[in-house]
């Protein structure tokens, strides 16, 4: 070694005190042992009641476990045997038609809720918001008691109506024909969850800045127009948004269905949560009901996906 | 005062020291029971179960659920270890729930002693291999109920078989007057299932073969199920919301006058005998009901047996089991239990045979189609044993599904019996797997 050699400086050559850090430490901060602290209460949380029931769930749906018996490991033979089963392939269908429909019909009925709240030429909206939001604030099961009433073919209310005003001769079977029972089942949804898109769009609305508006109006565009131009563009995330979280939630409606039709008749109306209660209550097999649910899994996630990566754009 | 508050503080906790020793003196017993639609049977039952409490230094927690909520509340407390010490179960516990439920022969002993056997087509139910799982109670069996007045207004007489039953409800038909000749759904519900296991065993036929070997494409079910699906879409005599109903329909239906036929449990004369019930021309509705047996098939007339019981559960305290067994000794008594049956119009059918003499059935003349009903009675699975595939196919209704495929589903008879062949095919393999593991 050369006495040329660069010695190193005094300071290098014995360095102060400085705590080495790794790269994660580095990354995760200076206070990241408080930080452990901090959010062990939502980790313990979330691994008691997210991570342990999913991977319990994920194990149960390999096993055939009748209710008090021993877990039989019978591997894929749950996805297989749902899979090759017809009322699980048409529940599949039920589900996403059953959603599909539902949602866009409340989001149309909550747009035009939203339409008239924010216009200040219609008079006593205070008196209409309170009126539309009525089967929002309802307790579902109320509200749903009271459709079947009217879907009854006897005694209820539509069919009466019907007949009263001469457009049935006998009435509807609302609850007993196959298209009607999903038609009947779509429309208390809607009715049930068009309050929630109506409120969110109304509330982004009243973000929408009004020069943009008077811009458009300069400009001669009509009243459609703006509302296809300007509005819905300038609240597109809200309505996203919305429709995202309305999507989970229909998809995952069991109260509406399980009280007017049970999933009746003949599995028409049958979507994943009647089916799963079906099997996991009445038929006792909880393997196959858990793995109802896993099968849902992908394309909720997908929603979930989308849903949270929308939200954490929008904050940026 | 610093003296005082020390003294009464000291007070305080001797007294709340003792309090709870002599609360835990007493043994704490979980009791379930079904809460059925004869609202007093409930009433004197509650009250008999806190007498013996009370006489046996025993704190009783009693819990009450519906026949719907019945089935999905033993299944949580099953997975979840959490079981009543004793609680009244129906037909399939204890087959389903063998592994939780204690041997209660040295019950049935005692219990059949005084009432007599329990009878022949109860008996596998709660027993096998010699080793009694429930202590039977009493029947929920199901019966034909027809207008008398409508009929004798028609010239029309009681139909005894099932061809005659057709004819009859058609002509019994008046839905001007809005009065339908049949009020039966082949919906989803309980009703359903037990009207087409019924049709289909009189018609020799059933789910299962002896063996317990799916059988549902047999050709006797095919007529069976032909005569079902001509019920509601070939004879116009069925309301045409019929395939909505549920298991309480059909009572609703016929208590406002709009059916001229059903087939019910005893719950609905309870309701027309206990509200006195009066259409609104007037006819009190009790006074022109017959209430009969099923009509027989070509292979005779047979119907669902449908007792409850009681369970008792293995908690892991000896003395719990003690004192729950003996809980069923005391109810299961004929004080007790005559008690019971005075006020439930017929719905505690017998179960053992010493109960098919007391004076009680003697009273109505309506009552002999329940005591015809129960003799008739076989289990799911006929005519082979109950069995976890039949009890599963129930729990399922995969019968009222293949029903509905036929009906409103656009398949055809034979196309939907083998569709539900298919699926029977699944759940006997499912078993098989269990009983071989």
């Amino acid at each position: 070694m050369s006495d040329n050699t660069l010695s190193m400086p005094k300071a290098a050559a014995n360095p102060p005190q400085v705590v080495q850090r790794s790269r994660l430490q580095r990354w995760l901060g200076t206070d990241y042992k408080i930080g452990w602290l901090f959010v062990a209460p939502i980790v313990i949380m979330m691994a008691v009641l997210i991570v342990y029931p999913f991977i319990y769930a994920i194990t149960l749906s390999f096993t055939q476990t009748r209710v008090g018996v021993d877990p039989i490991f019978i591997g894929f033979d749950n996805y297989i045997k749902l899979a090759d089963s017809r009322i699980f392939r048409q529940t599949v269908y039920n589900s996403f038609f059953f959603t599909g429909v539902a949602v866009f019909f409340k989001f149309v009925v909550g747009l035009i809720m939203a339409l008239l709240l924010n216009n200040p030429r219609i008079r006593g909206r205070n008196i209409l918001a309170g009126v539309l939001l009525i089967p929002w604030v309802t307790p579902t099961i109320v509200g749903v008691l009271n459709w079947l009433w009217m879907f009854d073919f006897n005694l209820g209310v539509l069919n009466f109506l019907l007949k009263y005003y001469d457009l049935s001769a006998r009435g509807v079977n609302w609850l007993g024909h196959r298209d009607y029972a999903m038609m009947s089942i779509i429309l208390v949804n809607v009715w049930r969850g068009f309050p929630f898109f109506g409120v969110n769009i109304l509330a982004a609305m009243k973000t929408v800045p009004k020069d943009l508006h008077e811009a458009a109006m300069i400009d001669g565009a009509n009243g459609w127009q703006r509302l296809i131009h300007v509005t819905i563009p300038y609240i597109r995330n809200v309505i996203f948004i919305t429709s995202l979280l309305s999507t989970i939630w229909t998809f995952n409606e069991f109260l509406i269905v399980w009280v007017l039709t049970r999933g009746g008749p003949a599995n028409t109306t049958q979507i994943f949560g009647t089916l799963t209660y079906d099997i996991a209550f009445n038929a006792q097999q909880l393997g196959e009901a858990v793995t109802v649910s896993i099968y849902i899994m992908p394309f909720l996630l997908l929603v979930i996906f989308l849903l949270t990566r929308y939200l954490r754009s929008s904050e940026r | 005062m610093r003296k005082m508050f020390v003294v009464l503080t000291v007070m305080l906790a001797a007294i709340s020291f003792v309090l709870p020793a002599t609360a835990q003196d007493a043994v704490q017993l979980d009791v379930w029971l079904f809460q059925s639609f004869v609202t007093d049977a409930n009433d004197v039952l509650e009250a008999q179960v806190m007498e013996w409490a009370e006489a046996n230094n025993v704190e009783v927690a009693i819990d009450f659920s519906t026949f719907g909520d019945r089935g999905p509340k033993y299944v949580a407390a099953v997975q979840s270890g959490e079981l009543p010490d004793v609680g009244e179960i129906d037909f399939s516990a204890p087959l389903r729930f063998r592994n939780q439920l204690v041997d209660v022969s040295d019950v049935i002993a005692d219990v059949t002693e005084i009432n007599g056997a329990v009878i022949s087509n109860v008996d596998p139910i709660v027993s096998a291999d010699g080793v009694y799982y429930a202590v039977p109670r009493y029947a929920l069996t199901s019966a034909m109920f027809i207008r008398s007045d409508i009929m004798e207004a028609k010239g029309l007489e009681v139909p005894t078989t099932w061809d005659e039953f057709a004819t009859f409800v058609q002509a019994i038909n008046d839905p001007e007057a809005n009065v339908y000749g049949l009020g039966q759904t082949l919906n989803r519900s309980q009703d359903g299932t037990q009207f087409l296991n019924t049709l289909l065993w009189s018609y020799g036929g059933g789910l299962f073969d002896e063996m317990g070997a799916p059988a549902a494409t047999s050709e006797a079910n095919a007529t069976a199920m032909a005569y079902a699906v001509d019920m509601i879409n070939e004879w116009n005599a069925t309301p045409p919301d019929v395939m909505t109903w549920g298991d309480s329909t059909n009572n609703e239906n016929y208590l406002a006058g709009n059916i001229a036929v059903t087939f019910n449990g005893a719950s609905l004369y309870y309701a027309m005998v206990t509200n006195e019930t009066t259409l609104e021309d007037g006819t009190v509705l009790k006074d022109n009901t017959l209430v009969l047996p099923w009509p027989e098939g070509p292979a005779g007339r047979v119907t669902t047996s449908i007792p409850y019981s009681w369970g008792v559960f293995d908690n892991g305290d000896p003395e719990k089991v003690e004192l729950a067994k003996d809980l069923i000794r005391y109810l299961e008594q004929p004080e007790q239990f005559n008690e019971y049956l005075a006020v439930s119009v017929g719905q505690a059918g017998p179960v053992y045979e010493g109960r098919f003499e007391e004076a009680y059935w003697t009273e109505d003349p309506n009552f002999d189609a329940i005591l015809t009903s129960i003799r008739d009675g076989v289990v799911l699975g006929f005519p082979g044993d109950i069995s976890l595939a039949a009890v599963e196919a129930e729990g399922r209704q995969l019968l009222v599904d293949a029903a509905g495929n036929a009906v409103i589903g656009g398949f055809s008879v034979e196309e939907a019996l083998e569709l539900l062949q298919e699926e029977l095919a699944g759940i006997v393999a499912s078993a098989e797997l269990e009983a071989g593991s």
